[in-house]
């Protein structure tokens, strides 16, 4: 990561690992595609090639798009792989509050045990990868638990230890940490306590 | 009558002789005579139940210890109890998170005196590789309950964790069987806090 970060707004945060020369992803052109003809307004951003193809979907249009995705014929994305969050803190007040990154893998398991999957000839890892920004000091991402139920512990346990609050879903509350605990413990500006529960933590500098 | 008008003659003091009861002679081989305090030292030595209570990884080699092949009831240890109240040692095996810290020190306080703490594995003895940046673990379970034996590794071998039971049995022998105070955990709590004040 470079020492400027850009701002929330931007469509690619400063820093960010620069695509790849490299072949086209077809699954994910596939999308992209889709969802510019379907959801007007939806993509900002689509790389195509390199290692992480992805597509940058704006925070309101994102459960439209990912309806699209999933009744799809041809991409058939029925399983919601993994809801995953960066951090991109602003180093210099110019920065303003940085960014929050959502990520979600989403991935078809009926194409990728098809028969026609296994015979062709482009093997990529079949997942399409939606990126969303949302500014730091308001993570408010509408929820996709209407469109797969399986995100509800993905986006409980972003919700617990970044602090992504999601929107229009039942029962937001923390998944793996204690109910009482301090804050969100993988932002990047985390502090740790004193003590917790009468048991004292050494601060990290004396580690 | 004064005494000084029939003076007795000083008769000289016979040492004196117990007679010797008589047992029967079998009845005599098979009585030892000991201390209490010896005695009971003994039976707790060679008998430290441990509690069934793994948290992580450690508890695999605990598990191991205690199966055929290093057999820890050879050294009277191998009754895993499932309640703390029938426990004599509670070998902590395995990270101790924050949100677990709390049921661990429930389960130490349920035991009946004497009772013993045995530190299994580098994430008890000091939070071990998540020490440094993890957020959710308690650095040294020794911040939680008193701790007798500290066995290093990661996790320790299956004779590692044997030689911690002798140890504890010799600390028994040599030391008494009383357990370790409370106010461990206090000094070393205050040592920690003196650290983030300064």
């Amino acid at each position: 990561m470079s020492d400027a970060a850009a701002p929330a707004n931007s469509p690619t945060p400063a820093g960010a690992p620069a695509a790849d020369a490299g072949p086209r992803d077809p699954v994910t052109a596939h999308a992209a595609r889709l969802v510019q003809a379907k959801v007007p307004g939806a993509v900002v951003e689509v790389v195509e090639t390199g290692r992480h193809p992805f597509l940058r979907i704006t925070a309101e249009h994102l459960v439209a798009a990912c309806l699209v995705l999933r009744d799809d014929p041809e991409l058939a994305l029925d399983c919601c792989h993994l809801v995953s969050a960066v951090d991109w803190l602003g180093k210099t007040p110019a920065d303003g509050p940085g960014s929050i990154e959502v990520v979600y893998h989403l991935v078809s398991y009926a194409k990728k045990t098809s028969a026609a999957y296994r015979r062709s000839a482009v093997k990529n890892d079949g997942f399409v990868v939606l990126r969303v920004r949302v500014p730091r000091d308001k993570p408010e991402v509408p929820s996709v638990m209407g469109v797969w139920v399986g995100a509800d512990w993905h986006e409980r346990e972003m919700w617990d230890l970044m602090g992504v609050k999601f929107t229009d879903r039942p029962l937001l509350r923390r998944i793996l940490l204690p109910e009482d605990w301090p804050g969100h413990p993988l932002r990047k500006d985390w502090a740790y306590p004193v003590e917790y529960h009468g048991i004292p933590i050494i601060p990290p500098e004396g580690r | 009558m004064s005494p000084a008008a029939n003076p007795a003659p000083a008769a000289p003091l016979a040492p004196a002789v117990h007679p010797r009861l008589e047992f029967d002679p079998e009845l005599e081989q098979s009585i030892i005579l000991t201390k209490i305090d010896w005695l009971k030292d003994w039976s707790r030595r060679n008998a430290l139940w441990p509690m069934a209570f793994g948290l992580a990884c450690c508890a695999m080699e605990m598990m191991a210890t205690a199966a055929t092949k290093y057999d820890l009831d050879r050294f009277g240890s191998g009754v895993f109890r499932a309640s703390a109240r029938q426990a004599d040692v509670m070998i902590v095996a395995g990270t101790v998170t924050h949100k677990m810290a709390p049921r661990v020190k429930r389960l130490f306080e349920q035991m009946p005196d004497p009772k013993y703490a045995i530190a299994m594995g580098a994430c008890v003895i000091g939070g071990g590789p998540y020490s440094r940046f993890g957020y959710h673990v308690v650095q040294g379970v020794d911040l939680v309950i008193p701790v007798d034996i500290y066995v290093p590794g990661c996790p320790p071998r299956p004779e590692a964790l044997i030689d911690a039971i002798r140890k504890l049995q010799e600390r028994i022998r040599v030391k008494g069987g009383s357990s370790l105070p409370a106010d461990d955990v206090l000094r070393n709590r205050e040592r920690i806090l003196a650290m983030s004040a300064s």
